[in-house]
């Protein structure tokens, strides 16, 4: 008897947490200065937000059990279902070129000045695209294997900047004022595009899948709040100034003969990095083989690479145009778009169709 | 365009390759006359100078005795067949009674069985049977008096032990299976017979414990096991692509193992062990990734020493892979990676050298792996001396001259003793470490990782009969861990047996 084909909810948890790092590591710097304390508070209170957020689109996935939102949108709207394919595959191909862009920047900013943004991207979507192709489960299983290097290299640096660690540099909450507490609310919050990627993968979560969400949210607070306390104690001010502060607490991180961490950082980056590439590449993918007629859909993943790569090599010189897509992000209208109204509007729908008959 | 290009290379391939089909004559069937039957089978065997037949009279009746030179006992045959036939009185001597003596009455040798076809006669004759053909019967009967040479048992060369037994499989099937069978004797250890090869028509031997395999597995490799369009199978590699379920993987999901106790061991969790007649190599389906770094020796040493052993084959394996890659590219793009005194001499000992890092160690493990091949291809004591002049003369000759920096052939040195750690994957990694060579000297350490990425999503995808290849590790099961990082005690492991359909992530049940 074949059983299903699916993912557990932990290879889920891990996947949506690996994504929320890369994001954290690449397009979160601290853009408005040293507030550690008030992100690693407001980490966790933005979980509980982002809780009663999901809610309509959790009451609409519990009622629909095994199936995505795609099928909902196609079984209630009929052609005009479409549309919701069509904004997820224009969400996904705005996070990659993001990611991708973010990345190749940061290659090209840290370790590489002398190479081509283009090979960069090309490459690297080339594996992400391989392994989108490859499905769920290789990418989830892959991603368990991520989690332990990123755990063991956070540990690695953690151990060798901690002699260099100082905690005055942590200052209270109240020193940044509420706007800028309520910008960092807003950007945990909705500026949280796994959620979308969330609600997408969640039919694929086996049956005894339970508890994603709560699985994903104990990692990102404990790994996320980890890395943002010390990363301020090893840089103090000077993470305020830096474009990729991590990267810049693995460069003074040096262990007995070790005495550069940043490359061996690096390659987890690159692990990463292909991780939200894959997992945004399989949900554009799967968008777009909805759009796609059923001979060509198979070919979905592998057009969504393609069309994404391109994009991101054109859209790398256009670092205005890059910066107004992440305050976008940063500012939650899609994610708000996608995780919320979108499912109010399903859920509606379904009550006009009830009151109807 | 595409089309008609592959349209000539069909027609080009039809030229060249004919496919294999059954020989037309084994449909035949066998008549009552027996003179007529021997002129069909001679005809059959287009005269071939190896088939012998001997003519009797048994009690008045004619009867023909055929055989195959060389594949059966003389003994054999004048113990069970030859003297009791010769000492035979029947009280009513027609050819069905004689025939209903020998099946019913008299035991000629264990292994009997009645034919009807010229297709069912040949593979017993083949295999050293003796052919009883009674004239006046469409039958015929053939009994086992097989006889031919083959090698004793001996010590698996591929996979020797520290502890344990020395014994390892050899080229007859049956010797095979009873080694098997004298380590479980169980009635749930089932060895099911099949042949394969539409011309060779091999002796194939499953062997499964009925209460731990998963009914569709087995299902699955017997269907793959007849489906095999291959006329000849002389190794149980020839089978071995055809019961892999991801070809295009670089790693493969069907083991080998010359030890019996290690296909006991296997057969035990749920898997399916494949004898092939005439290879001491067995096959072990579906085999994972972390089986590669386990032996018959973890299970007999100290469980903290076999803990030990696992660990330091797994960093080799990885050392055997990255290590020369990862020269290259630190050398390459991240030379301030080296601690500073390493970097010095690294430094000095490479201004010399007139190729750039990648070049370099492209060139000394192909001199390495030629000298590899020539070495295993050569008798043994030439092989030996090639060793030597390898690593004495021509590395030492390669420094002298410049052409090779010290410190390459140190790495190239570490990288080859640890490829021979885990020699089941040796075709594995050595293509790989070629790959990461290439890879680190263009891309540095990013295209490492990539290709790094690129080698776990590959083991990743592969779902070895519906269960995960990287089981337990990924999808993660605490349990079945405990005999992959670690090896607990005889005492634990004993206790509760590991059922392979039961790991994470599998689809069949």
């Amino acid at each position: 008897m074949k059983g299903e084909s699916a993912i557990s909810a932990w290879q889920l948890a891990v996947l949506l947490f690996l994504s929320r790092v890369t994001h954290f590591f690449l397009a979160e710097p601290q853009r408005e200065g040293p507030q550690a304390l008030t992100a690693a508070i407001w980490l966790p209170l933005s979980i509980l937000a982002s809780v009663l957020l999901l809610l309509p689109a959790y009451f609409l996935l519990q009622k629909n059990k095994g199936k995505g939102l795609l099928d909902i949108a196609g079984e209630r709207w009929g052609r005009m279902g479409l549309l919701f394919p069509v904004v997820f595959l224009l969400f996904s191909i705005c996070v990659l070129v993001q990611t991708a862009c973010s990345f190749s920047y940061f290659l090209t900013s840290a370790a590489y000045p002398q190479s081509s943004p283009w090979t960069l991207i090309l490459l690297i979507f080339v594996v992400a695209g391989y392994t989108a192709s490859m499905g769920y489960e290789p990418t989830a299983r892959f991603g368990s294997f991520v989690l332990v290097a990123l755990v063991a290299a956070v540990l690695f640096v953690g151990v060798s900047v901690w002699p260099q660690a100082q905690w005055e540099f942590l200052r209270p909450p109240s020193y940044d004022g509420w706007q800028s507490q309520l910008r960092l609310f807003i950007r945990f919050t909705l500026g949280n595009v796994e959620t979308v990627a969330l609600l997408f993968l969640l039919p694929a979560v086996n049956k005894n899948g339970g508890g994603v969400f709560w699985k994903w949210s104990l990692l990102s607070f404990v790994v996320l709040d980890g890395i943002i306390l010390f990363a301020t104690a090893a840089l103090g001010d000077y993470a305020g100034t830096q474009r990729f502060p991590f990267y810049a607490v693995t460069k003074i991180a040096e262990l007995s003969i070790f005495q550069r961490l940043d490359s061996l950082h690096m390659a987890i980056w690159v692990f990463l990095a292909l991780i939200r590439l894959a997992l945004f590449l399989e949900v554009g993918g799967k968008s777009l083989a909805r759009l796609l007629p059923q001979k060509a859909s198979k070919y979905a993943v592998s057009i969504c690479t393609v069309v994404s790569a391109l994009l991101s090599g054109f859209f790398i010189g256009l670092p205005n145009i890059l910066e107004k897509l992440g305050n976008l992000f940063a500012g939650g209208i899609p994610v708000l778009l996608l995780t919320v109204l979108l499912p109010i509007l399903l859920l509606l729908s379904k009550r006009k169709k009830e009151a109807g008959q | 365009m595409p089309q008609w290009f592959a349209k000539k290379i069909k027609e080009k391939e039809k030229q060249l390759y004919v496919t294999p089909k059954p020989s037309e004559t084994e449909s035949i069937p066998l008549t009552a006359n027996a003179k007529e039957n021997l002129v069909t089978i001679r005809a059959a065997l287009h005269d071939t100078a190896d088939f012998m037949v001997r003519e009797i009279t048994v009690c008045g009746i004619p009867v023909k005795l055929m055989m195959f030179e060389g594949m059966f006992s003389l003994q054999t045959l004048t113990e069970i067949i030859l003297d009791p036939l010769g000492s035979l009185t029947l009280e009513n001597p027609t050819p069905q009674a004689l025939q209903d003596w020998i099946l019913h009455e008299a035991v000629l040798g264990m292994d009997q069985s009645q034919v009807q076809t010229l297709g069912e006669l040949f593979p017993f004759l083949m295999s050293g049977f003796a052919g009883i053909m009674i004239d006046g019967i469409p039958q015929t009967i053939v009994a086992g008096v097989q006889g031919f040479q083959f090698r004793s048992v001996s010590e698996p060369s591929s996979e020797e032990n520290v502890r344990g037994s020395r014994e390892g499989f050899t080229e007859p099937i049956r010797i095979n299976m009873t080694m098997v069978r004298r380590r479980v004797k169980s009635p749930d250890l089932k060895m099911e017979l099949m042949k394969a090869g539409v011309k060779s028509k091999t002796d194939l031997c499953l062997i499964y414990q009925t209460d731990m395999v998963a009914p569709e597995l087995l299902r699955d490799i017997r269907r793959r096991i007849q489906e095999i369009p291959t006329d000849i199978i002389l190794e149980s590699g020839y089978i071995q692509p055809f019961l892999d379920t991801d070809i295009a993987s670089i790693f493969s999901n069907v083991g080998t193992t010359q030890r019996p106790d290690t296909l006991c061991a296997k057969v035990s969790e749920g898997r399916v062990g494949i004898l092939v007649d005439g290879t001491p190599f067995a096959l072990i389906v579906p085999y994972f990734f972390n089986e590669n770094f386990q032996s018959i020796d973890d299970y007999t040493h100290r469980p903290y020493y076999a803990v030990f052993e696992r660990w330091l084959k797994y960093l080799a394996f990885f050392f055997t892979i990255l290590l020369p890659g990862l020269y290259v590219a630190v050398g390459t793009f991240h030379p301030e990676l080296f601690p500073e005194a390493l970097l010095l001499n690294v430094t000095a000992a490479e201004q010399d050298v007139p190729f750039p890092l990648m070049l370099e160690a492209l060139l000394i493990h192909f001199i390495y792996e030629l000298m590899r091949e020539a070495g295993l291809r050569l008798p043994r004591p030439i092989g030996h001396a090639i060793g030597i002049i390898g690593a004495l003369v021509i590395g030492d000759a390669a420094v002298t001259a410049g052409l090779i920096s010290s410190p390459m052939v140190m790495v190239v040195a570490l990288t080859a003793l640890s490829s021979f750690v885990v020699p089941s994957l040796f075709q594995e990694v050595t293509i790989m470490r070629f790959g990461f060579i290439i890879i680190g000297g263009t891309l540095g350490i990013f295209g490492m990782a990539l290709g790094m990425a690129w080698m776990i999503v590959n083991l990743c995808s592969v779902n070895a009969y519906g269960i995960p290849s990287m089981s337990p590790e990924s999808p993660f099961q605490m349990f079945a861990m405990r005999d992959v990082l670690l090896r607990e005690g005889w005492k634990k492991l004993g206790r509760k047996k590991l059922k392979i359909q039961n790991l994470p992530g599998t689809e069949i049940k």
